[in-house]
């Protein structure tokens, strides 16, 4: 089984993250749940990866961060997406349509082993 | 449990003792605390959720960068002129807040003394605007220091609250006029009976708010300088629906303010409203909100 590189996708985990923030507000841990799921368990996020790009995104004022409480009454961060945030989810899932129609022209699928 | 927090303990072992380190290991220890809870309600053996939850931790160079710490395991310090140039910033800041609080209080004196015309209410709405001005600019030119690029060496540190022991003298002073001038304020309205007698309360109510403000300007500029990296903890409504009916709060009680003052028009009078509105919402923060973290 391929793994995907980390290095190609370091670039989309802000896309992954904001693609569900722009749904609702959340948290970390709901955040890396929802990735997992909704890659069909392709795609697991480590833990530092979305902490730093969490604190990154704060730093550019693509989310806010604000404290909530879960049901069991802890404390806990939660963000949300700002108007900043929505702007930049848009250029980065036009670029990627961009990069994606590039790199297809460069790959061969091996015809055996599909279908 | 315990051996995810041993994992914690150990991985964070070679970086440098702070409270911003702190606070990134108490957040991934409440991921990974909740990610092994799941795990566990789903069937999955202890040893089982301990694996995978320390297999999806990921790698400490990733943290590295966002605490600002090089790859050499150094931390990155903040220079003084870095340092300076915050202070200077933080404090003009507050000064610019204190000044345009001070002329929106000090706004509600034109309507009291040109009780006959529209120039009160024209005047009272220019320092508004030169108020609210003020409010805009003040915090342009501060800059971020919260976001962990960098931290304070200790000796700076050291020098710091110095510094800041060496200033607790002036500001209890100015603290103490400013309090004292807001409670004295009265004094002229039981003196004269006047119509203009509110306007002499009202001027020394903005001077003594605005000394209050000025006495916190270097404390502060400190305590966020002391606080970085510590996540901004504003106290907040725990009910959401008081949290959406409070966040409408100011707005309504200016709409009121204004429309039975230009309905009326006793804008000499009116303006009890604010002092009302104050304490009312000072009456429901302290019933419907949390414990504020310092």
């Amino acid at each position: 089984m391929v793994n995907i590189s980390s290095d190609v996708i370091r670039g989309y985990n802000d896309t992954m993250i904001l693609y569900f923030l722009i749904q609702e507000p959340s948290y970390a841990y709901e955040i890396s749940k929802k990735i997992k799921q909704h890659s069909h368990d392709k795609y697991v996020i480590k833990q530092t990866t979305l902490y730093s790009a969490m604190t990154r995104m704060e730093k550019n004022g693509y989310v806010e961060s604000y404290d909530g409480y879960a049901e069991n009454g802890k404390r806990r961060t939660y963000y949300r997406v700002t108007d900043l945030g929505r702007q930049y989810y848009q250029e980065k899932c036009e670029e990627w349509i961009l990069t994606k129609e590039v790199v297809e022209y460069f790959i061969e699928e091996e015809s055996n082993g599909y279908d | 449990m315990d051996t995810i927090r041993n994992y914690l303990e150990t991985t964070f072992n070679s970086f440098p003792q702070s409270q911003a380190v702190e606070d990134v290991k108490a957040e991934m220890l409440e991921m990974m605390e909740e990610k092994f809870q799941e795990l566990r309600k789903e069937g999955k053996p202890e040893h089982e959720a301990i694996a995978i939850v320390i297999s999806e931790f990921g790698n400490m160079d990733e943290l590295k960068e966002t605490l600002g710490i090089k790859d050499d395991g150094q931390i990155n310090y903040y220079d003084e002129a870095e340092i300076d140039h915050f202070m200077s910033a933080s404090i003009r800041g507050t000064y610019m807040i204190a000044l345009g609080v001070t002329l929106i209080i000090m706004s509600f004196i034109f309507p009291i003394l040109f009780n006959e015309n529209t120039t009160g209410p024209a005047m009272m709405f220019v320092f508004w605007a030169i108020g609210v001005g003020l409010f805009v600019v003040s915090g342009i030119d501060k800059p971020d220091m919260s976001n962990g690029a960098a931290q304070l060496s200790d000796e700076v540190r050291r020098k710091l609250t110095d510094e800041r022991n060496e200033y607790k003298n002036t500001e209890a002073v100015v603290l103490a006029s400013g309090i004292m001038l807001c409670v004295l304020s009265f004094i002229p309205t039981i003196l004269f009976d006047t119509d203009w007698a509110p306007a002499i309360f009202m001027f020394i109510v903005a001077v003594g708010v605005g000394l209050i403000i000025i006495s916190g300007a270097k404390k502060r500029a400190y305590d966020e300088l002391f606080k970085k990296n510590v996540k901004k903890k504003k106290s907040s409504y725990k009910n959401p629906s008081v949290k959406k009916i409070m966040s409408l709060y100011w707005t309504t009680v200016t709409c009121l303010y204004i429309s039975y003052s230009f309905i009326t028009f006793e804008w000499h009078r009116s303006w009890i409203i604010w002092p009302i509105a104050a304490v009312i919402n000072a009456l429901i923060r302290a019933i419907f909100t949390e414990g504020e973290d310092e």
